[in-house]
């Protein structure tokens, strides 16, 4: 990657949902989801978002894609402002935008045939006519490893990894420059999890593609991201590239993820770092520091609304603590 | 031994004629072990543990074998014996915690019900074990908890509340079929460290169903690996998971991404797990197999023993992982 062209640029992109409570629904509470994030995606790279359940990394796929208008901010795609257009004008960018979602079972119209369910977005989005299509169904369907002649069956005749195989032919079928991979292999079995994550990274050179790949574990975006940001509670606490995040993670919360995930050999057994508590409700996140309801670490910073500070080259950490350590350090 | 199944082999009658989902089983389980049961989707590794509690749909049923718990073979019982069973001696924790609790009461009311239904304890006395049990499963601030209903609660609380009815008994075998692929992998070592310490404090054995080698590594004493209703290798984890004999076990381990392998292509195996109406008579695996010969598909493989573990294949690799 020499060149650093940006390609997705999020600024301080925020989603609140409104929650109705109380007798007669009139306690209006916002649940803010997306707090405040912002983010550069290069372009042939591949960024993997990661965080738990509730963290908001769906929210903010969904508002990349154009399926949720965002509250507040702005998302810059090739220097277009996306949030700020109006539905119409917006479509045209919905080809360069695709996604392949988390199930593969509800996520393909049983009713519609594999070759109609990949020529959809091509006729919606006017980029092929006539004869074309057809050629173009049975090029893709080759790519992503299933026989042409499978075109005239139903989704329900596959299994699950051919299936997501079907989502990722329809998502490619408009030639977009981006694809959003919502945990788009956390529903299959680890054999076929293997296979669609060579797939994804074999794709993505064959088709000059830039994925933004999110995921809650971090062992499964290991293989196929370049850049990893870590989310909590709605907003992201730290960015870096691979390497820097599984061999030096900065930020507490990074640390006991990476310590969760379980290792192969019984032998190497470690120390883990079991945080206490769960993810604390986004209708009311605590001030100051979001994750020191449950840091391990004892540090003077609680209080302090923590934000992304740079630290070294390529790497963003919200934790003052932690940038404090990483100076003394060097 | 408190638990020894013996060639089970359990059938469903379907529309396209009958099914073996379980294949001749056979594993046993100590007084206080971990017994990992892992395998992909449709290998047999929750209709194992069903036939065992006696919980088959209407259309399967355990066709042969015996389930030997504490030397009488449950598969002979009444429904009536069996429900005496279950719960006192047997307990079973589900993958998802929000379907296999009642939306309609609070979770107190869960818990005292099953106290109540299984001992002689009066109410108030049943009230204070209730709360004991939710402060052994690590449930903050019990007393306002228990007034909660499980929509309430976030999905590791509710994991905690189904131990906490688990245990409820004293159970001397606890079946946990996938406890943790629905939560958070910090909630997952949460759950994991209280399976591990309920083992250390009650001395009750586990059964251990999962997909996930590693919650095996983890948390289990044996491991036993299923492919197409067969177990295919068992043995101690740090054995199987270090050094794995069976080609499948072999490429099921090869195809996890780790985190201190640095290559970056990730290794697959080929082909897809055959529906359970086509399974070979042969060995399963083979036609996925890269070690497979012609050989292999004249028969079922033997259970080889060697002297760390038992082998279902005819070639056996040896390979450290």
């Amino acid at each position: 990657m020499s060149e650093r062209e940006v390609l997705l640029e999020l600024k301080d992109l925020c989603k609140y949902f409104p929650v109705r409570s109380g007798l007669f629904k009139q306690h209006l509470n916002l649940l803010k989801a997306v707090d405040d994030v912002s983010l550069q995606i290069y372009r042939g790279e591949a960024f993997g978002l990661v965080g738990e359940s509730g963290c908001g990394k769906t929210t903010l796929g969904k508002m990349i894609a154009g399926l949720y208008h965002p509250t507040r901010g702005s998302i810059f795609f090739q220097g277009t402002d996306l949030a700020a257009l109006k539905d119409n004008q917006r479509r045209h960018f919905c080809r360069d935008i695709q996604m392949i979602f988390q199930d593969p079972y509800s996520s393909l119209n049983p009713r519609m045939t594999i070759e109609e369910i990949i020529s959809e977005p091509m006729i919606v989005n006017k980029t092929h006519k006539g004869a074309e299509i057809g050629k173009r169904v049975d090029h893709l369907l080759n790519c992503v490893g299933l026989a042409s002649a499978y075109k005239n069956r139903y989704p329900h005749e596959f299994s699950g990894g051919q299936r997501q195989r079907i989502g990722i032919a329809r998502a490619l079928a408009v030639n977009p420059k981006l694809i959003i991979c919502d945990e788009a292999v956390s529903a299959l079995d680890v054999s076929i999890q293997a296979q669609i994550l060579n797939l994804l990274s074999d794709l993505k050179d064959e088709f000059k593609l830039t994925y933004l790949f999110i995921a809650h574990g971090l062992a499964a975006v290991k293989h196929i991201s370049d850049r990893i940001g870590v989310m909590y509670l709605g907003s992201i606490v730290e960015v870096a590239p691979k390497a820097a995040i599984y061999d030096a993670p900065l930020h507490p919360y990074t640390r006991a993820l990476i310590s969760a995930i379980p290792i192969m050999d019984p032998h190497k057994r470690k120390q883990r770092i079991l945080l206490q508590g769960d993810l604390p409700s986004p209708i009311d996140p605590p001030s100051g520091c979001r994750f020191a309801g449950r840091c391990f670490e004892r540090c003077p910073y609680a209080e302090q609304a923590q934000v992304l500070h740079p630290c070294g080259s390529n790497h963003l950490v919200a934790c003052s603590a932690a940038l404090e350590r990483a100076h003394s350090a060097a | 031994m408190l638990l020894d199944v013996q060639h089970l082999t359990t059938e469903f009658r379907t529309r396209r004629g009958t099914v073996k989902a379980v294949r001749d089983v056979s594993f046993s389980l100590e007084k206080g072990e971990i017994l990992a049961l892992v395998g992909e989707s449709g290998s047999g590794k929750s209709v194992t543990s069903l036939s065992i509690m006696g919980l088959l749909s209407s259309n399967g049923r355990v066709s042969s074998g015996k389930v030997m718990f504490n030397g009488e073979d449950l598969l002979t019982k009444s429904e009536h014996v069996l429900r005496k069973i279950r719960g006192n001696h047997i307990s079973m924790i589900f993958q998802e915690p929000m379907t296999s609790l009642n939306p309609i009461f609070t979770v107190g009311d869960q818990i005292l019900e099953s106290i109540r239904l299984h001992t002689k304890l009066t109410k108030k006395e049943a009230q204070e074990k209730m709360l004991h049990l939710l402060d052994l499963v690590g449930i903050p601030n019990p007393v306002k908890r228990v007034k909660d209903y499980p929509h309430q609660l976030s999905g590791g609380m509710r994991q905690r509340v189904m131990i906490a009815i688990a245990m409820a008994c004293e159970p001397q075998l606890l079946i946990a079929d996938e406890p943790t692929t629905a939560l958070d992998v910090t909630i997952q070592a949460q759950i994991l460290d209280l399976i591990y310490r309920m083992r250390e404090q009650f001395n009750i054995s586990v059964l251990l169903i999962t997909h996930d080698l590693g919650v095996v590594a983890e948390a289990a004493d044996r491991v036993a690996v299923m492919y197409c209703g067969r177990i295919v290798e068992e043995g101690k984890t740090s054995d199987i998971l270090t050094r794995p004999c069976h080609p499948y076990t072999l490429g099921l381990l090869r195809s996890i991404p780790r985190l201190d392998d640095h290559t970056d292509r990730l290794y697959m195996i080929p082909g897809m797990v055959p529906p359970p109406e086509e399974v070979p008579e042969y060995c399963a695996f083979a036609d996925r197999c890269e070690h497979a010969t012609d050989k292999c598909r004249e028969g079922l493989p033997p259970f080889i023993t060697l002297k760390d573990r038992s082998v279902r294949c005819i070639n056996i690799i040896a390979e450290d992982a």
